[in-house]
């Protein structure tokens, strides 16, 4: 463990550079369960998402030498896997299918603690939607992109991006709270 | 129940995949390595490929070298030559006399031939065709054989000499004058393809051509080069052994 510790990033990153093998190894080690997890939010499971950090870091090795030191190495890094998954989203564009939302919501008659969830829960419950409203909810929450740029990228409107972020939610809501509910079931039984 | 602000949501999930880290399958920095791995060996053939096509020119240029030195001998004399009967011949009658002889005793029977032919004025004029056809010709077929047999045909130009005798000058006059434009061009050409070395060396086709010159000793060369004054270069001749391109063969 102490060995990879010995490089710092920018070390790797400059043995990229040079298209060192060892150094490109231990670049992935020291990064990879990080950008699987970016990866996975934009996937449906995990086969899809590991294809996805497969293509990111080749790409990565392939553009090192572009990379001119702006922001930290490990911000372009996601960049490019985020830039992957987007990609690859779009080669595969399944038909954006318009999740109906569900008329009501199951409201719980108590309130119930959401920081309580997992990531792994948040995870799963993200997984489940619908591909558009995954990419939106991704890059306008996580990644932080405007609705502009979300627009330009996946080549939708602008309201298009808004209306389906605020569906995403809503969605996200509901499902949040039926695995509470589910928790709490559990509990009490 | 209310729920929960949009702005506290979206923190929670900004904030749980924040630090996220999911641990990807064993077996993925080996595919990784993998699909990186073809970019480096296919640097490596090109190196090979090239090695090889050197060895076999190398090896080509040794091989026909030998066999071709025989067809060398007897080059230079026949250079010499060549300028100065075009020239006399239309100069002065008393030249034209002398190699009319000359002419004769080299070969009769073509003599012969031009004289039976000469009878009127019309066939004079035929005669003069012939004299511009015949060089091209003689050469055409002479050039892949060694110049040496360029100049045996070329005693052949005196023919119409032999009319002259027979009628006035002014007719034959007109019928040299056409007839020693092409030929002085061949003459030219025949110069400049064998010895690039009086130019000297001003440029790239001509620096090609002297080394050449130097290393390859036969009679079509292994790359030969037509250049001029404006740094033009083009490639006249190639002659690897099994490759062989040589531009005058076309004309």
């Amino acid at each position: 463990m102490k060995v990879t510790k010995t490089y710092t990033i920018n070390d790797l990153m400059e043995g990229c550079k040079a298209g060192n093998r060892q150094m490109q190894e231990m670049l992935y080690k020291q990064t990879a369960s990080k950008m699987l997890a970016v990866c996975m939010r934009y996937a449906k499971d995990r086969m899809e998402a590991e294809d996805v950090l497969q293509m990111g870091y080749i790409k990565i090795f392939q553009k090192v030498k572009e990379y001119r030191g702006e922001g930290s190495f490990e911000g372009w890094i996601r960049r490019i896997m985020v830039n992957t998954a987007i990609e690859s989203y779009r080669k595969n564009l399944r038909t954006l299918s318009i999740v109906p939302i569900e008329d009501a919501y199951e409201q719980p008659s108590q309130g119930f603690d959401f920081s309580s969830l997992g990531m792994q829960d948040l995870m799963k419950v993200i997984q489940k939607l619908a591909d558009g409203y995954r990419m939106v909810f991704n890059m306008y929450i996580i990644e932080g992109y405007s609705h502009k740029e979300i627009a330009e990228t996946l080549g939708i409107t602008e309201g298009a991006s808004k209306s389906q972020l605020s569906r995403a939610r809503a969605i996200l809501q509901q499902e949040i709270i039926k695995m509470e509910g589910f928790g709490y079931a559990t509990h009490a039984g | 129940m209310q729920h929960m602000p949009d702005n506290d949501f979206d923190k929670l999930f900004r904030d749980k995949f924040k630090d996220a880290e999911i641990e990807p399958s064993m077996n993925l920095w080996a595919n990784i390595e993998k699909e990186l791995e073809p970019k480096r060996k296919k640097v490596v053939p090109i190196y090979w490929m090239a090695a090889a096509t050197i060895a076999v020119a190398i090896t080509a240029m040794l091989v026909f070298q030998k066999k071709e030195v025989i067809h060398l001998q007897g080059a230079d004399p026949i250079a010499q030559i060549q300028p100065t009967t075009p020239t006399d011949v239309i100069a002065t009658p008393d030249d034209l006399t002398q190699i009319n002889d000359q002419a004769v005793k080299q070969s009769i029977a073509k003599v012969s031939f031009a004289t039976t032919k000469v009878e009127t004025k019309a066939t004079v004029v035929l005669t003069t065709d012939q004299i511009t056809e015949d060089p091209k010709n003689n050469q055409v077929a002479v050039q892949p054989n060694t110049i040496n047999d360029r100049l045996l045909i070329k005693p052949m130009d005196p023919k119409p000499l032999n009319v002259e005798p027979i009628k006035e000058q002014v007719v034959v006059e007109n019928p040299v004058v056409l007839a020693s434009l092409p030929v002085d061009n061949k003459v030219e050409d025949v110069i400049n393809e064998n010895s690039s070395d009086r130019k000297g060396i001003r440029n790239v086709g001509d620096l090609v051509n002297f080394v050449v010159d130097k290393v390859d000793k036969r009679d079509k060369k292994l790359v030969r080069f037509n250049t001029d004054d404006d740094d033009n270069s083009s490639i006249v001749g190639i002659n690897i052994g099994f490759l062989k391109f040589n531009k005058k063969n076309k004309n």
